[in-house]
């Protein structure tokens, strides 16, 4: 028989800690979720939504300077003709990487401890991939002539180059972000009508009334539900893979040294998964803190989330090993003088705070302890946060010194960089705090799944 | 029913009701639409006049009415010039008068208004070709800071002063119209003064004169001012050269000068003379010069290749100079040590032949300060042994029949211009690559230092200053603005600048596409300077406003010339047509030297050692500051240094460490603070500073740019001065456009030797060929039969760095100033640049020049810089160009013809394109680089722009396009003329055409007798990158040196 405590820090795979702890019940966990919403709004909250609102204000400022001005207002340059924008752009698609695999690539393989996360994950995927929608678009010099890169039908019969991986780009983006959006709200609508059922006042009532597209629960709901669900999870998987595999080829297509390179694909893959989880950790420890979820959101989640940082950190480390040694062996000059310039060249800070943060940084999580501590896992976040930022800024930069030394030069970054760039995290943070406050931020319907009681065979004597 | 019933007989119905004939089918009947489509019921007029006031208000009140496109005036050629088709470029000949030598020009008029300048085909001076400041007078001639109307100044203010801001409204030209007529009774006045004081007290200040209808005109005025006196005056001049041939003819002046031809001369001496760039005649010499070392060998054609001899050239300099760099050896020497060192090679000279006994003796007598022996010139060879080395080659050039050729920069002493001289006339060079003739830019007696001191004296009353700044280039100690702010001063000048605002009046002066004169070339063929447009806004030239002054009867440009060259009629159209006078060049002789009468000369010369030296030199884009105010040439990078927008104190990289500085940290030479700036190769101990900039009246182009050379040059200093140099506080930020020294090893440019390259000629063979195929081969892979492939060949062995072709480009493509701020962030937008990389010493062993040995210790490495590398690069249009896979909506793509095209209607800017390009030569526009045009006052500007290429806006993407407009254009002519039928060679790219070495060669590659496809079939002919496989279009011949074996 096996022994059922309660002890979170079993190791054991066959003495796993339930998912939900605290004794919860059903109506427990809708409450423990629901409430978040329809409490009063605290003041702090009001507080937070006006700094980031301010912060989405700069952004906007930020991009209408750059509409009036034109993207000489940034700090690119001759070599250097991709800059900051492209490094939030790759950067804010990385972080929107872990809510898809969370939900898609773990549902397919029934990794249950998904459920207390997936939802605010792919909420997180949704807000990033929002981020990132903004940086291809401003990036161009002509923004106003940015819909000539989607196949329209014009008198002209002019038609976008296939060839271009920045089209690809445009497609597997917005398929990504389309599917993404897809699937979050299909989960969601479960928890909708637990809200709507719940609610008290009329707005509340109408609003989440339309939102959860008349849910009853009926059983045929479920399963067309589940069905639906299990498509979406098909479909979304693959995507997991390919955006940031088509996003590395904006770099890896091109025949720059240091770009050129075939390592980028499953490398990009690895950094995104790496970056997503480091940002879902970074949240959800302030956010399971605040809004009292420990019971629903367990050590046990964020101890496997960790785990898969280490995973995808140590990937990432190997990847970035294997390029100097591809750049050494292939007797290229160019490749080896990019990959020595690049840790050794005028951006060689940039390349050890990216070592730093990306390869050192996560080997703590070997450590049980370093999995299982609330606040010494969200410094490792933020801190990969930081080293996946600078990855991308150091493998752009290597644009400054390509083929021919006579057009070599540096790029620094403008204040208008800057302020696009935090103004971004506006963006971020004004959906996540919108999100926080009006929808279920865990997925009651599928925590419940989790639950002792939830087993049809619950309670059965054997 | 009943009605059914009722009717009978054949009867067609639509439906049962119309069959019953029921109330609603009848109503359908009536009704023009179903029901609902007409119930606006009826309508009164007065409704409809209520309805449609509204609505015409309402339209009106959302602001429709006022929203229309901006209003412009067009002018119909309602009677049309003779023979003008509008869109087809016209072509005129005419000069640039230049005391340097003046240029036969060709200059292309749209509609009117010039837009490109090139040389004149068979012209003896450009034939053909040009430099760049010949492509940047073209902006200048639209520059819209000129000076606009005479002003009347007032210890320095402007008395009649006008809203210039405005552009050209009613007011503003009345304005104009009344300046000139008071400066008629000005004149007038004046004339009424001088002419009872037969011109006491009146003097005339210039340059040299190359006109001869000016000189017919002053001729008539020191006639009717017999007591008026001529000033001679300019900052590049050839003085010291001109007191040599004096000291050693017993001529005068005007009466003689030295023409060097590089033709024959298989050595070559240049002893700081940048015989290249600057310098009478230096567009003749370096074609010359380039052409003697052209090697043109077919592959395999090995007996072609033996029998090839290129000339050889050593540069002796302290600057670091573009002759310097092109130089097979380059002794790098203290500015202050070149008499030394003319005296040390006449000594060495003196073993092999036989030289003047007075200069013998004074060769024996001379005891040198400066250690030759010891001063190391690479890491194995030391000054002497260089110089050694020269001799014994001039030596054995003289005994072989073979000519050779020392060439003094005009800068230097007149002492070191005597040595040169002799030496010359001793090796036998008279005759062959020296000649004498009568002087062509004629020089008054008088200098600018006894103006000067006549003026303190009192002695002179009235001045008219032609042309220049004196105020601001005349030797500091003169204290000359001040001197000219004492007196009546009429300042006749092309922009208001620091003498006119110490004048009592500036006159607007001619730019030379405005008015009509005359000028002679170096060799004193004399051409018609013929208007292209009126003066934009007013303005005489030299004669003319000395014509005016005297109240001559004919005070118009043409008359003078008609008179002065005794032309009319068809001769005179003739003459005009043509511009070059046939047969008019001056008769070359040989002179005989009277050495002896030089000794006291050089016994003259004091020998300075142990200390720094400040040295001076013209610079290359803004030659004396004559160019301040142009933007093309600020922000031409400076070949050696490839600064832009400034100069800087050029100093060595030992210079610089033993000073404790580094780029751009501030010197205090003399007590002024100058920033620094490393160029490896200057001599140690030396700074170099460039004239030119640090002006305090210029337009708002040249004003801030740079630091003022002329504050610290004295009338004993112009050439060098000793200098007190120290590190002083601060940072000044200079805006270069390549910081990198050299090619980190890599295969960019590739040269070798030329007695290897006879014994090896597979170097230039391109190593990444992965098929072992050559290069040549695959390039008729793209060949299509029957169609034109267009191809780009650069000679880097012809190329000596110039640059014309980056402003040649500029001018004919329509190419934005960015200015120093965006240069400072990487954003020149010049279409084809020159890469510049320096190189240290000959490896024997490796048979190759060491490009990299710069890398690390700069110490001992600095002193191995032997030349620097120049390669244009244009776009290479890439057969398999990387822009094109990557761009996202295709905006750039290729055509039939082998042609990257770019559709900058379609660009978006995602700048991807600019990435993948391996060469960098795409440029962006960050910004609305045309937006300076809005203000009013430069509206003369746009005239300056090429109407057959597109004027880019901001967030596109641009390159070379091969001149596509000219390929275009050339093609609808040879279809009108030619049924369709390019003839060979037929025209050039803009880069090509202007290149004054012909190294640049452009063409149909699938022509086997165009000049290009023979330029691909050459031994050096390579491509940059073949590893990419992108195979470019744009090739390069591989550079080759002459060694003198001694040296190795």
């Amino acid at each position: 028989m096996i022994d059922m405590t309660l002890d979170p820090n079993a190791d054991n795979p066959a003495q796993r800690t339930p998912l939900v702890q605290g004794g919860m019940g059903f109506k427990d966990v809708s409450h423990a979720v629901c409430d978040i919403s329809e409490r009063k709004t605290p003041k702090i909250w009001f507080l937070c939504l006006a700094a980031a609102l301010s912060t989405l204000g700069l952004l906007k400022t930020s991009i209408l300077y750059l509409i009036w001005e034109g993207t000489g207002i940034w700090g690119l340059n001759n070599p250097t003709y991709w800059g900051w924008a492209i490094v939030n752009f790759v950067f804010w698609v990385g972080i929107g990487h872990a809510g898809t695999l969370i939900s898609a690539i773990l549902f397919l393989l029934r990794q249950d401890w998904r459920t207390g996360v997936n939802r605010f994950a792919e909420a997180m995927t949704l807000m990033a991939v929002a981020c990132a929608g903004v940086f291809p678009g401003i990036h161009i010099g002509r923004v106003w002539a940015a819909y000539w890169l989607f196949p329209i039908p014009n008198q002209m019969t002019l038609w976008p180059n296939f060839h271009s991986p920045l089209l690809w780009d445009v497609f597997a983006v917005s398929t990504y972000a389309t599917v993404s959006l897809l699937f979050w709200y299909v989960g969601l609508i479960p928890d909708l009508a637990t809200m709507r059922d719940r609610a008290k006042t009329k707005y509340r009532k109408i609003a989440y009334g339309v939102l959860s597209l008349g849910w009853t629960g009926a059983n045929k709901h479920w399963q067309r539900y589940e069905k639906a669900y299990a498509i979406l999870a098909a479909l979304a998987t693959p995507l997991v893979l390919s955006v940031h595999t088509i996003v590395s080829f904006d770099f890896t297509v091109s025949n720059l040294p240091g770009w050129h390179t075939t390592i980028f694909p499953p490398y990009f893959v690895a950094g995104a998964v790496f970056s997503g989880f480091a940002m879902v950790i970074t949240l959800m420890t302030v956010v399971r803190h605040i809004y009292k979820l420990e019971n629903l959101i367990t050590i046990r989640h964020l101890e496997n989330m960790c785990k898969i940082i280490l995973l995808t950190g140590t990937l990432v480390g190997y990847a970035y090993a294997m390029e100097f040694f591809i750049a050494w062996y292939s007797g290229v000059e160019f490749e080896s003088y990019a990959f020595i310039n690049r840790a050794f060249g005028q951006y060689g800070w940039a390349y050890f705070i990216m070592i730093g943060c990306n390869v050192i940084s996560p080997q703590f999580f070997w450590f049980k302890w370093c999995r299982t501590n609330v606040v010494f896992m969200f410094i490792i976040s933020i801190f990969v946060n930081i080293g996946m930022w600078f990855e991308r800024f150091v493998i752009t930069m290597t644009l400054n010194n390509d083929f021919l030394p006579s057009s070599w030069d540096y790029y620094s970054p403008t204040i208008w960089d800057v302020s696009t760039f935090v103004g971004s995290f506006g963006l971020f943070f004004t959906l996540l705090l919108l999100f926080l406050r009006f929808l279920p931020i865990v997925a009651i319907s599928e925590v419940k799944n989790c639950i002792p009681e939830a087993d049809p065979h619950h309670g059965d004597h054997h | 029913m009943s009605q059914i019933e009722s009717n009978r007989g054949k009867h067609y119905w639509r439906s049962l009701d119309e069959l019953a004939e029921s109330p609603e089918f009848k109503e359908h009947l009536e009704r023009e639409f179903p029901e609902g489509a007409s119930e606006l019921g009826s309508f009164s007029r007065r409704g409809f006049m209520k309805i449609m006031a509204a609505s015409m208000t309402l339209a009106g009140a959302g602001g429709l009415t006022s929203c229309r496109r901006p209003e412009e005036k067009i002018l119909p050629y309602a009677s049309a010039p003779e023979g003008l088709i509008p869109g087809k470029a016209r072509f005129y000949a005419s000069a640039i008068p230049r005391t340097s030598g003046s240029l036969g020009i060709l200059v292309k008029s749209h509609e009117g208004r010039p837009t490109k300048i090139d040389g004149l085909p068979g012209h003896p001076a450009s034939n053909g070709k040009t430099d760049k400041h010949a492509q940047a007078d073209l902006l200048s001639l639209y520059d819209p800071f000129r000076l606009q109307y005479v002003k009347y100044v007032e210890n320095g203010k402007v008395l009649n002063g006008a809203d210039e801001e405005q552009g050209m409204t009613p007011v503003y030209r009345k304005h104009i119209k009344d300046s000139w007529t008071k400066l008629g009774e000005e004149l007038a006045k004046l004339d009424d003064k001088l002419s009872k004081n037969k011109g006491e007290g009146f003097a005339i200040l210039s340059p040299a004169v190359t006109s001869a209808s000016e000189e017919s005109v002053r001729t008539e005025l020191s006639k009717k001012y017999s007591n008026a006196k001529f000033f001679n005056w300019e900052v590049l001049n050839e003085d010291n050269a001109t007191h040599a041939l004096k000291v050693l003819t017993g001529k005068k002046a005007n009466d003689i000068q030295a023409n060097y031809s590089l033709t024959d001369a298989k050595a070559i001496v240049s002893v700081n003379a940048d015989f290249m760039m600057s310098g009478r005649d230096s567009l003749r010499l370096s074609k010359e010069f380039a052409d003697a070392r052209r090697v043109y060998v077919k592959k395999g054609d090995q007996d072609a290749l033996n029998k090839t001899d290129i000339n050889r050239l050593y540069t002796v300099e302290a600057n670091f100079s573009v002759t310097g760099s092109n130089s097979d050896h380059r002794y790098r020497l203290a500015e202050s040590a070149t008499f030394e060192f003319m005296v040390a090679l006449s000594k060495e000279l003196s073993k092999h032949i036989k030289l003047d006994a007075s200069i013998t003796n004074f060769i024996e007598g001379f005891v040198s300060k400066y250690d030759f022996a010891k001063d190391a010139l690479t890491t194995s060879k030391t000054g002497s042994e260089f110089i050694s080395a020269i001799a014994s080659d001039l030596a054995a050039l003289k005994k072989a029949g073979k000519n050779s050729a020392i060439l003094v920069g005009d800068d230097q002493s007149s002492a070191v211009q005597i040595l040169g001289l002799l030496l010359n006339d001793a090796l036998g060079n008279q005759g062959k690559t020296i000649t004498f003739s009568e002087r062509s830019a004629k020089v008054s007696d008088h200098t600018i230092e006894q103006l000067s001191s006549m003026i303190s004296e009192s002695k002179i009353a009235d001045l008219l200053i032609l042309g220049g700044n004196p105020a601001y280039d005349a030797p500091a100690d003169l204290k000359f603005a001040e001197k000219i702010a004492s007196i009546n001063t009429i300042h006749l000048t092309s922009h208001f600048n620091e003498t006119s605002i110490a004048s009592k009046v500036a006159v607007p002066k001619a730019h030379f596409l405005e008015y009509w004169g005359d000028t002679r070339s170096a060799d004193g063929t004399a051409n018609i300077i013929q208007p292209l447009i009126a003066p934009l806004f007013g303005a005489v030239s030299d004669a003319e406003l000395l014509a005016k002054l005297i109240q001559s009867k004919q005070t118009k440009g043409i008359e003078l010339v008609k008179a002065t060259y005794k032309l009319e009629g068809p001769a005179w159209e003739k003459a005009v047509h043509d511009s070059t006078l046939p047969n008019t060049a001056y008769k070359t002789s040989t002179v005989k030297f009277t050495a002896n009468k030089a000794i006291a000369n050089l016994e003259a010369v004091e020998v300075y050692k142990n200390g720094f030296e400040l040295v001076f030199k013209s610079d290359y884009s803004l030659l004396d500051g004559s160019y301040n105010n142009n933007g093309w040439m600020q922000e031409f990078p400076d070949p050696i240094t490839k600064l832009t927008w400034d100069n800087a104190a050029l100093i060595s990289y030992k210079t610089a460490s033993d000073l404790g500085v580094q780029n751009g940290d501030y010197l205090n030479i003399n007590g002024k603070k100058i920033p620094s700036w490393i160029v490896p190769g200057i001599a140690d101990k030396t700074a170099v500073l460039s004239l030119g900039y640090g002006r305090s009246t210029t337009g708002p182009v040249g004003t801030g740019t740079g630091f003022n050379a002329y504050e610290l040059r004295n009338a004993n200093s112009l050439t060098w001065t000793k200098a007190d140099i120290s590190k002083a506080s601060g940072n000044y930020e200079l805006a270069s456009t390549q910081d990198h020294w050299a090619m980190e090893g890599r295969e960019l440019v590739k040269d070798d030797n030329i007695t290897d390259f006879k014994q090896n000629i597979a170097i230039f063979d391109n190593k990444f060929d992965p098929n072992g195929e050559s290069i040549i081969a695959d390039r008729a892979e793209w060949n299509k039969e029957g169609s034109y492939q267009w191809a780009m060949v650069v000679d880097l062995n012809a190329c000596n760095g110039c640059g014309t072709c980056t402003i040649s480009c500029q001018a004919e493509n329509n190419i934005s100033v960015v200015g120093k701020e965006r240069v400072l962030k990487g954003r020149e937008m010049h279409w084809i640049r020159m890469d510049r990389y320096f190189f240290s010493g000959y490896d024997t062993a490796k048979g190759a020049f060491m490009p990299d040995q710069l890398r690390s210790d700069y110490d001992e490495k600095d002193l191995q810089v032997e030349g620097a590398y120049h390669q244009p690069i244009p776009c290479m249009h890439c057969e398999k160009a990387p822009c094109e896979l990557v761009c996202p909506v295709a905006a750039t793509v290729h055509n039939e013809e082998g042609l990257n095209d770019m559709a900058y209607n379609r660009c978006i800017g995602t700048r991807y394109c600019g990435n993948n390009c391996p060469y960098k030569v795409r440029r962006f526009n960050f910004f609305q680089y045309q937006e300076n045009f809005k203000d009013k006052r430069y509206e003369v500007q746009k005239m300056v722009h090429n109407p057959n290429v597109t004027v880019r806006s901001r967030g596109v993407m641009e390159k070379c396009t091969y001149c596509v407009q000219r390929i275009n254009e050339a093609k609808i002519d040879a279809k009108v003329d030619n049924g369709g039928k390019l003839e060979t060679d037929s025209f050039t790219a803009a880069c090509a055409q202007s290149c004054p070495t012909e190294a640049i060669t452009f063409g149909d590659q699938n022509n086997a007798e165009s000049k290009v496809s023979q330029m691909q079939d050459e031994t050096r002919n390579y491509v940059l990158l073949p590893e990419l496989n992108a195979r470019p279009r744009t090739s390069f011949l591989g550079r080759l040196k002459n060694r003198n074996s001694e040296l190795g």
